[in-house]
Formats: C-alpha cells, sequence, structure tokens
C-alpha cells in the first residue's frame, strides 16, 4: 500500500511541471473527453431505447397487419365453407340434383381457386359425396380416420382449422403431394329425401399463408416470425424443416400460452422479445421474434456512427482547446520571457498586452522594474555619497594630529633659531598640504603621493632629527599610474612609530615603488621591531585597536580607502617578522593617471567594475 | 511549446487514424460482408430427385449467410465434363464445391490443384481413388440395401426360397447402386431367392423385356420410377417392387400401389449438412471438413403420411 501510495506521488511529483499552456490545454481536453463521453453514452443509450422500441413497435405493427390479412384469409375460407354449405349442401338432395350440387361447388372453386386446393363433401361413414375440382379419389384414403375428420365429428358445432398437412384424398397425375390446411366441419345433408349427418372439408392451399408469411420474414436482421396452433403445434416457421430435424429448436408451446402482447422471453440462453397477434376463430398465435441480438446488430451502425461523431467533436474541441489555450497561455509566456530576460540582466520592453488582467500585470510589473531601476540609481548615488564622505572623513583625520606636531617642531625650531631647518620644514609642510589637498582630489598619482611621503618624511626626519634613515626607491613607469592620496603616509608614520623610533641612528625605512604585472605595489618596509604573525594578522582586522602613539590613523582606513575605490581585491598587505621589521604593501591596479580614470574613480565606479 | 505543439499534431492524427477506422467499418458494415459462394455440381440437377437436396441447400444458405449455386447439368454428366464445371466453377468465383462425383472422375487430383474446399454428395469415391482425404455427406448407402432386404424379408419371411429378383439400376457403373446392391443381396444370403437378372436400364422398355420375377428391386430413383411406371401399367408380369428413391414421384408409385416399399434417404439433410460443414470451413475453421452420413426412412403405404414421412414428402416437394 505504502509503495502504491510513493509510485502515485511520485507520478504526480512528474506530472507537476508542466507549462501553463499544456496544463489548460491538458484540463480543458480532459473536461472535453469526459463531457464527449457521458454525451456519447446518453446519446447511445436514447438512441438504442428508442431503436429497440420501434423495432417492437414495427413488428408489432407488422404482426397486426398480417394478423388481419391472414383473418381475412380464413374468414374467406369460413365464408365459402358457409356458402357451400348454406347455398349449395343445404338447398340440394344428393340423389336426386347430383349436378346442382357439382356446379355450386364448380362455382365457388373457380371465384377462389388461388387459394383453394379442394371442396369435398363426405357422409359420415368418410365415403366421397362429391369434390371439386373433380379427381379421382385414392384408393381407400381411410377418410374416416384422418385427423380433420375426426376433429369434426368429435366437435360438430364447430369448425375446425388443422395444422399443415399433406393432401391425402386425390390422385394427382402429376406426382404432386400438396399441403394443405383443412377447414372442416360437420353438415347436414339430404339423400333421397333422408337428412344425414357429413363433413364439409374445404382444404386451403398452404401456400396463401406460407406467401404471406415469406413475406414477413424477408428482412435479413434475425428478427422473424412464425404462426402456431393454441397447442404450440408450428404451422408456419421459416426453419420449420431444420426445427422438425432438431437442427433448432423454437419456444412454440411457452408462447402459444401468451394472449396478445409484447413478452420477454428467454430461450436456449439467449434473452427476446415476443410479440404475440391473437388470430381469430382459429386460436392460432402469429409470434414476431426479436432476438436482443436483432437490437445489438441494428445499433453497430449507430454505434459507428456516434463514434464518428465523438471523434469529429473531439478532434474539434482538441483544436478549439489548443486555439484558447494559446490564446490564454500566450500573453502570459511573453510576459513571463520578458521578466525571464529582464532576470538576466538584458533591459527589454515589459510585454504589455493579452487579457485586461495579463495588461494589468504587464504595467504593474514595468512599474516594479522601473521603481526598482530608480531605487537602485539612489542607492547607488547614496552610497557614492557614502563613500566619499567616509573617505573624506578618514583624510580628515590626518591633518590635526600631523599639523600639530608639525607645527609644534616648527615652533620649537623658531624658538631655537634653527630658522632654516624651520623654512624647509614649512616649504614641506607647504608642499605636503598642496598635495593634501590636491583640489579636492581624491585620486593622485603615484609620483605626487611620493612626493607627499617625501615631503612627510622630511618633516618627521626633522622632528625627529635623523634618528632614522629613509630610503625612496620607486620605478619611473609606475609614478604616472593612480593611487588613493595619502595611503603612505599613516603608513610612514607607522613605521615611525612603531618600528624605528628609539632605535637610536639604526633605524631605516625603504619606501619603494614598483610594477608587478597589473598591480602597482608600493611598500613601505622597516627594520624596527616587528610582531608576530598574529598581531600582523590583527593589524588589518581590529580597527578598535586603541593606538598607543601615532595620528591614529590605523592602516584599517587606509585599507578601507583603497578598498572603497579600487574594490575589494587591493588593499594592504602586511608581513612582520619580530626583530626583524615589518613591510606594510599598498596593493592597487595600475590603471594610468588620466583625467577620465581619475573621474570615474573618484565619482565611484570600482576600477573592476569598469572592466 | 515545440513538444506542446508535437502532442497536438501527434493527438490529432491518432484521432484522425480512429476516424477512418470507424468510417471504413461503417462503410463496410454499410456494404455487407462479401457473401462467400458454393457451387453445386450433380447430374440432371433439375430433376426431382434433388428436390430435397435443393431445399437444404437453400435453408443451410438462409442460416449461414452464404450464396449456393447449383450448376445446370444434363441427365448423364461425364467425368471429364464434370471436371470442366468445377474448373469453370471456380474461375467464375466459387469459394468452394459440392460435388457428386460421377464414376470415374478424379477429384482428389482436382481438389489438389485448387486446393478448394470440395465436398463429395451422394457418394464417397474408393478409397483407392480419393486417399480418403474428401469429405462426403452421403447416405448409408449400405444400409439402405440392407433395410430394402429386410423390408422384403419381412413381407415375404425370412424363406424366399422359390422366389426369383430382378435388380435393376439406372446409373451405370454407378458406384452408390454398388453398395446398395451389395448390402441389399448380403442380407438375402441364405434367403433361398435367386437372382434372375440385374441389369443397368436406362428405358422402360428394356426393363419390361426382362424374364418374369417375383420382385424387381430398384437401387436407384430413376430405376424405380421406371419399375413403378411399368408396374402400373401391369408390364412386370406381376412382380412385385421394391426399391430406393428419392422424389415425389417415387412416393407417388408407392402411394398407388404400383410399388410396396420405398427406402428414402434424407437428402434434405445431405442438402443442409453438407453446405454447413462447407460454411463452417469457409468462415475459417482450421479442421477438415468432416464427412457425414444421413439417415433414411423405410416407407410403405401404411406409414406414408406419418408426420416424419410428410415432412420428408413436404421437403421432396419444394
Amino acid at each position: 500500500m505504502r509503495r502504491v501510495k510513493l509510485k502515485f506521488s511520485g507520478l504526480i511529483r512528474k506530472i507537476e511541471p508542466r507549462g501553463m499552456q499544456s496544463t489548460v490545454m491538458i484540463a480543458f481536453s480532459l473536461v472535453s473527453f469526459f463531457i464527449m463521453l457521458v454525451l456519447g453514452a446518453v446519446l447511445y443509450l436514447r438512441f438504442s431505447t428508442l431503436s429497440r422500441e420501434e423495432m417492437i413497435q414495427s413488428t408489432q405493427t407488422l404482426t397486426e397487419q398480417a394478423g388481419e390479412n391472414l383473418e381475412d384469409y380464413l374468414v374467406s375460407m369460413r365464408r365459402i365453407s358457409d356458402a357451400v354449405y348454406y347455398n349449395v349442401i343445404k338447398e340440394s338432395d344428393f340423389a336426386e340434383q347430383d349436378s346442382s350440387v357439382q356446379k355450386g361447388m364448380n362455382l365457388l372453386y373457380e371465384a377462389n381457386r388461388d387459394n383453394l386446393r379442394t371442396i369435398a363433401i363426405y357422409n359420415h361413414y368418410g365415403s366421397l359425396m362429391a369434390a371439386e375440382p373433380v379427381a379421382l379419389q385414392k384408393e381407400d384414403p381411410n377418410v374416416s380416420r384422418q385427423d380433420w375428420f375426426l376433429r369434426a365429428m368429435e366437435k360438430m358445432e364447430n369448425m375446425h382449422f388443422s395444422t399443415p398437412h399433406i393432401q391425402n384424398l386425390f390422385d394427382d397425375a402429376a406426382f404432386r403431394y400438396h399441403w394443405v390446411i383443412s377447414l372442416s366441419r360437420v353438415i347436414e345433408l339430404t339423400e333421397h329425401g333422408t337428412p344425414q349427418m357429413g363433413v364439409l372439408l374445404v382444404d386451403m392451399d398452404y401456400s396463401g399463408i406460407a406467401r404471406v408469411m415469406k413475406q414477413m420474414n424477408t428482412q435479413d436482421n434475425g428478427a422473424y416470425y412464425y404462426l402456431c396452433d393454441s397447442n404450440g403445434e408450428i404451422i408456419y416457421h421459416p426453419r420449420q424443416i431444420q426445427i422438425s430435424r432438431g437442427l433448432c429448436k423454437e419456444n412454440s408451446v411457452i408462447a402459444s400460452r401468451h394472449t396478445e402482447g409484447i413478452y420477454e422471453d428467454y430461450f436456449n440462453g439467449e434473452k427476446r422479445t415476443l410479440v404475440v397477434n391473437y388470430i381469430s376463430y382459429t386460436g392460432w398465435r402469429l409470434i414476431g421474434v426479436i432476438p436482443d441480438t436483432v437490437f445489438v446488430h441494428g445499433m453497430i451502425n449507430a454505434r459507428y456512427f456516434i463514434g464518428i461523431i465523438m471523434l469529429l467533436m473531439t478532434m474539434m474541441l482538441f483544436v478549439l482547446n489548443q486555439v484558447v489555450s494559446v490564446r490564454i497561455a500566450r500573453p502570459i509566456l511573453r510576459l513571463n520571457d520578458s521578466v525571464m530576460e529582464y532576470e538576466a540582466g538584458e533591459k527589454p520592453e515589459i510585454y504589455i498586452g493579452g487579457s485586461q488582467e495579463i495588461r494589468h500585470l504587464g504595467y504593474s510589473v514595468q512599474k516594479s522594474y522601473e521603481q526598482i531601476d530608480t531605487l537602485m540609481k539612489k542607492i547607488v548615488q547614496e552610497q557614492t555619497e557614502r563613500r566619499r564622505s567616509e573617505l573624506d572623513a578618514l583624510q580628515s583625520q590626518i591633518n590635526p594630529h600631523f599639523l600639530y606636531n608639525t607645527l609644534d617642531s616648527i615652533m620649537w625650531m623658531i624658538e631655537g633659531e634653527r630658522n632654516e631647518e624651520a623654512a624647509f620644514m614649512i616649504s614641506q609642510l607647504a608642499k605636503l598640504f598642496r598635495i593634501s589637498l590636491s583640489k579636492g582630489r581624491t585620486v593622485i598619482s603615484v609620483g605626487e603621493e611620493l612626493q607627499h611621503a617625501e615631503s612627510y618624511m622630511n618633516i618627521q626626519k626633522i622632528r625627529y632629527k635623523d634618528a632614522f634613515a629613509v630610503t625612496f626607491d620607486a620605478d619611473p613607469e609606475i609614478l604616472s599610474f593612480c593611487t588613493v592620496k595619502l595611503v603612505l603616509q599613516p603608513l610612514l608614520e607607522n613605521a615611525v612609530s612603531y618600528g624605528v623610533r628609539g632605535m637610536e641612528d639604526c633605524g631605516e625605512i625603504r619606501v619603494t615603488g614598483r610594477r608587478e604585472g597589473d598591480l602597482i605595489v608600493l611598500s613601505v618596509e622597516d627594520n624596527g621591531m616587528g610582531m608576530t604573525q598574529e598581531q600582523a594578522s590583527l593589524v588589518l582586522t581590529d580597527d578598535k585597536r586603541v593606538h598607543r602613539r601615532g595620528s591614529g590613523v590605523g592602516l584599517v582606513n587606509v585599507n578601507n580607502r583603497i578598498r572603497l575605490v579600487f574594490g575589494e581585491a587591493y588593499g594592504l598587505k602586511i608581513t612582520s617578522e619580530p626583530d626583524e621589521g615589518t613591510c606594510v604593501s599598498v596593493c592597487i591596479p595600475a590603471v594610468a593617471d588620466t583625467e577620465e580614470n581619475r573621474r570615474k574613480l573618484e565619482q565611484g565606479s570600482r576600477y573592476h567594475g569598469e572592466e | 511549446m515545440v513538444k506542446s505543439k508535437k502532442s497536438f499534431v501527434f493527438i490529432e492524427l491518432l484521432l484522425a487514424g480512429l476516424l477512418l477506422l470507424l468510417v471504413s467499418f461503417m462503410l463496410r458494415e454499410k456494404n455487407g460482408k462479401n457473401r462467400e459462394r458454393v457451387s453445386v455440381i450433380v447430374e440432371d440437377s433439375e430433376g426431382g430427385q434433388w428436390a430435397a437436396f435443393r431445399y437444404g441447400l437453400r435453408m443451410a444458405a438462409e442460416d449461414q449467410g452464404i450464396e449456393v449455386y447449383v450448376v445446370s447439368t444434363p441427365e448423364v454428366l461425364s467425368p471429364e465434363d464434370e471436371e470442366k464445371l468445377m474448373e469453370r466453377e471456380l474461375e467464375n468465383g466459387a469459394d468452394a464445391l459440392l460435388v457428386q462425383p460421377v464414376p470415374g472422375m478424379e477429384a482428389e487430383s482436382f481438389w489438389k490443384k485448387t486446393r478448394a474446399p470440395v465436398m463429395l454428395i451422394g457418394y464417397a469415391l474408393s478409397a483407392e481413388e480419393t486417399g480418403e482425404k474428401l469429405p462426403v455427406t452421403q447416405p448409408d448407402h449400405d444400409a439402405m440395401g440392407r433395410d430394402l432386404a429386410e423390408a422384403l424379408l419381412e413381407d415375404y419371411g425370412e424363406d424366399l426360397t422359390g422366389k426369383t429378383l430382378g435388380i435393376v439400376w439406372q446409373q451405370e457403373e454407378s458406384g452408390a447402386a454398388a453398395i446398395r446392391r451389395r448390402g441389399f443381396e448380403e442380407r438375402l444370403e441364405g434367403s433361398g431367392i435367386e437372382v434372375i437378372w440385374a441389369v443397368s436400364c436406362q428405358e422402360e422398355s428394356l426393363l419390361e423385356q426382362q424374364p418374369r420375377a417375383s420382385v424387381v428391386v430398384a437401387l436407384d430413383d430413376g430405376s424405380f420410377i421406371m419399375a413403378g411406371v411399368c408396374a402400373a401399367e401391369n408390364d412386370l408380369h406381376g412382380a412385385v417392387v421394391y426399391g430406393i428413391g428419392n422424389s415425389a414421384r417415387a412416393v407417388y408409385y408407392l402411394d398407388t400401389g404400383a410399388a410396396k416399399c420405398l427406402v428414402v434417404p434424407d437428402d434434405f439433410m445431405m442438402g443442409y449438412q453438407s453446405l454447413t460443414e462447407v460454411a463452417g470451413k469457409l468462415e475459417g475453421s482450421s479442421g477438415q471438413m468432416e464427412s457425414s452420413v444421413v439417415r433414411h426412412s423405410v416407407m410403405r403405404r401404411d406409414n406414408l403420411f406419418t408426420k416424419e414421412n410428410q415432412e420428408l414428402l413436404y421437403t421432396m416437394s419444394q
């Protein structure tokens, strides 16, 4: 059970991710198909019921009509019998008026010869009194033992219709044996003035009834009609001989018990509908049999027809569903495509089309993207402003410490009448400030930065009375590249404060500038006390450290400034060994010092962002 | 999108295919199934002796939904003519044949050549001729001969010493008549009756010229009618006629007292069963067609109009 559940849920998961058009199409198609199926079934059932009713109705009509024809036929036979009896026999004496009897019978015979085989009169011993047409009676036909004679004598007041049989009375020189239905009745005949009993026999040609029945049985759909007497004895059946030979069977005994009407019948494992019609005067039953297979057979074409209609409608609905699903899904798909393109970084027009709702959605998305764009620009602008103010704030941190210390040194020089030194220091300070100001620019050339560093170190050397040595070694080619201004000064300040200060004439600070591929590397190296690797790693990460000495502008600030301008890939690198010294390198990209590059870097377009 | 379009086209094509299939089924149903056709070749096919057989064929054709065509043939058919007729019928579209073999025909070689289902009617060619391969629907000729002899013995008692017998048949070298005669003579062995003549007779005059016999036995319908005619005209020198026949005319001579006993094969069943068997084969039955034997009745004047015999007579009168 669990496995089945898992399988089912797996199937559902498999089915789930579908395009909108497919989903709409499948949903529409399933609904259409279901409706078509129900419609087809209802149509078929209705059609089937109507067809069944129609067939039963037509069978009933046919049996009624044929029954009337048979009744007419039998009535005409009765009339002939009556005419022979009342007009001929009753009016004549057989001994004296033999010829008039014969003449009367002849007239009646000739008038009805199509349906008649024989009219014969027998006395109560079975001796032939008269017959029409005149024929030689067979030698000893044993009339008094024949069924029609016995039945007539048995119930004298009635007329008796026999079942079909071969007429065994007269010699036929053409060697034919006629199949007849005998109408017999007891009569009172007069011979020599003496009334006596006799039997009047009217033999009807069976072919008359057979013809009517054959006409009814011409249809080739499996339904058939047969005639039987009140005991179920078959009078006519389209498969009469097959039944008598046991090749097939008929439920005539049961059927003969029915009165007029429609009956359900189960025979030989088959369900059938019987339409029973009662034939007056005889007690015969005319039975129409409609096996259920006839209804099925009759519905085969209807099935095909309904199937074709269903298929055609399904095809048309499928096309319609496709058109509708495309019509519904296309605007959404196009909107989706334009959104996806937007997400991929392109700037397409957001699709606006389709139904009112989709258009509204398109408008909303477009408006949202426009708002996002505006907000993005605003955020970028705000960030640039923020960076700029941060830079300005960072740079402004330098000035007060240094200026105070320098001016203090100059004052002491002037007071100590070291005027030349004071003048040199003032000139160096002037250079320093000129470069520091740089017309408000943040980005200057490497040459200017080195000049600024040199001025700074000149001032510091005077302050510290040449307690350390400073050397500048920069490749001339790097001088015309861009750098963030005032990045070397804090490094030098740190080198002085933490590196060479107090080393008593043996401190050395070396400033170098090299190009290494796409990088410009400016290094400040000292041979001071150095620091451990752990301490070195904290220098750039821990900006909350309390600066023991120096301007308070930490390497963290320098590193941040470089990254703000050039990007996260650039900044400071520190290598240090305790008692060996420290080397702090400024790594920046090799960006040519042009006005355009400067402007871009100043405006906040980071170096890597331009690539 | 492309996948969806492909699916759409595929489903539409599938539905169109189904539609075409249904339309073709409907048209085929409307046009009706092509009915199989079976041709029947028997000697003197229009003759009264085949009336019940033809009626049986007609009824079986209606029941089985096949078309049956009885080829019009002369009174005497040679083996060559019969083979030509068979070939012609197959060329004309017959799907199977019902053939009454005339003596001398090589039905088996013909059947081998055409491979069309062939059912023999009325008489099986000898085993040497057929290799026991051709199915046959026939009455039990030997039993008919024996029953005829039985009827004779019934009428005269087991001892027929002093009685003379003339045997007549119409079809020259007829295999069926030979079997009937053999059965008849075997049953009469030891009865003391003497066969004084046995002739194949085509004309009544030839029969009249035969020496006087107490009993004349006719082994087929034609000879029975001839004997009946002669007896009715008292040209058989008072001989009592017994015989085998299958026509209303033969029954007539029994009915009028010209003959005393008539053995009648159920030709209706012969026609019905043979065609039903062939129809089964044509319907696609994979097995061989089965031979079958139809029953026969012994008719006398006093039982001529029993229900069963009336039905036999009815089929003969169609």
